[in-house]
């Protein structure tokens, strides 16, 4: 029996198919005239139904410990997702529904028009003037002396002060 | 009578568990059995398979379309296996596989000769390259269409086709010999043995 391959490789092809039961019903025939003349193609068809024959037989069966440990697993995930912080529902409302909803585009583009506004908007500064020290002066007849403007400098002649007692 | 994958996988999606148990029972003996073919290891395999469907467990809501539900399961399996094959080629192997346990109630001869079947099968799947590997165990053991094989390995239609074509000749390669073999050379005449012959006078 030979071991080389066929040369019409469409041929194989339409073999392949039909194994895989793939091939359109109307190209049988064709497939069945080239079979009974290529020796080439018979061999590799009793190959791939040899090999199919011994794959199907043999037992692949999923020992049971797998059945256990896959639940225990799953046992394990579940716990764990309890005991995992639900970090959304931790989030404030506006923040959350900030992370959810809008995107860092649009929030960039808020940020940035409200700068605009804000300058737009904001009073314009008056010419900036060197500060000149107010000079108040007084006389104190009687008590504590309050202080509240740091510009200003309180001057009370001490004589005035010193009859006035 | 049993529900539907669709009903049990939408249920599945909306969180019900026995729906989940319903599928894992379904479809754990496909996802195994092409882990262990793909690995050629079934210690891995049940390691594989457990991640394969907690996985699926974990991520149900990125299971969009419930038509798809086998193609997404193996596309799982066969991410593990990839990534594990990858691991393995870095990694020097421990100790052979355990070989499979006989079955009950068959024949000695018969465990016998399945044994020596699923060494073959085995052997020559050993020979062949994950990519090509893969396509003839989706096809051969779990009986996937081309087009779904298509979905599992995220190619085209016409690339299974052609993995599958060069896989197989392969394939014939290995057994064809094994089924066919050359008749042996025909025995020849003994040649009679060559004596001096000697002159006579």
């Amino acid at each position: 029996m030979t071991d080389a391959f066929c040369t019409d490789e469409a041929a194989e092809m339409r073999l392949n198919e039909y194994v895989d039961g793939e091939l359109d019903h109307g190209a049988e025939p064709e497939l069945f005239a080239h079979l009974a003349a290529c020796a080439d193609c018979r061999a590799q068809f009793d190959a791939l139904l040899a090999f199919r024959l011994a794959a199907r037989q043999e037992p692949l069966a999923v020992p049971a410990s797998a059945d256990a440990a896959l639940f225990a697993r799953l046992d394990d995930l579940r716990r764990a997702g309890r005991r995992a912080p639900d970090r959304r529902a931790e989030r404030g409302p506006l923040g959350g529904a900030l992370r959810r909803r809008v995107s860092v585009g649009a929030m960039l583009a808020v940020a940035g028009l409200a700068v605009v506004i804000g300058t737009v908007l904001a009073p314009r500064p008056a010419a900036t003037e060197a500060p000149r020290d107010r000079v108040v002066e007084t006389v104190l007849p009687d008590g504590m002396l309050y202080v509240i403007d740091p510009g200003v400098t309180i001057e009370a002649p001490r004589a005035e002060r010193a009859a006035g007692r | 009578m049993p529900p539907d994958d669709p009903a049990l996988i939408d249920a599945f999606r909306n969180g019900d568990e026995y729906a989940f148990v319903a599928l894992y029972d379904r479809y754990k003996g496909a996802v195994y059995g092409y882990c262990a073919k793909m690995l050629l290891d079934r210690t891995a395999a049940e390691d594989l398979l457990q991640e394969t469907f907690a996985r699926a467990y974990e991520h149900r809501d990125r299971l969009l379309n419930t038509t798809s539900f086998k193609a997404w399961l193996f596309t799982i399996a066969r991410n593990q296996c990839l990534n594990a094959l990858r691991k393995r080629g870095r990694e020097v192997p421990f100790a052979p596989h355990a070989p499979e346990p006989p079955s009950p109630g068959a024949t000695p001869f018969g465990n016998l000769l399945k044994s020596e079947q699923a060494d073959l099968v085995s052997r020559t799947l050993e020979m062949l390259s994950p990519s090509y590997r893969e396509v003839v165990v989706l096809r051969e053991y779990q009986n996937l269409s081309y087009d779904e094989i298509a979905a599992v390995t995220k190619t085209t239609v016409s690339s299974v086709k052609s993995r599958l074509f060069k896989a197989r000749r392969q394939i014939g390669q290995i057994l064809r010999p094994r089924l066919h073999p050359d008749p042996p050379p025909p025995a020849r005449e003994p040649r009679p043995a060559v004596t001096a012959s000697t002159p006579t006078s």
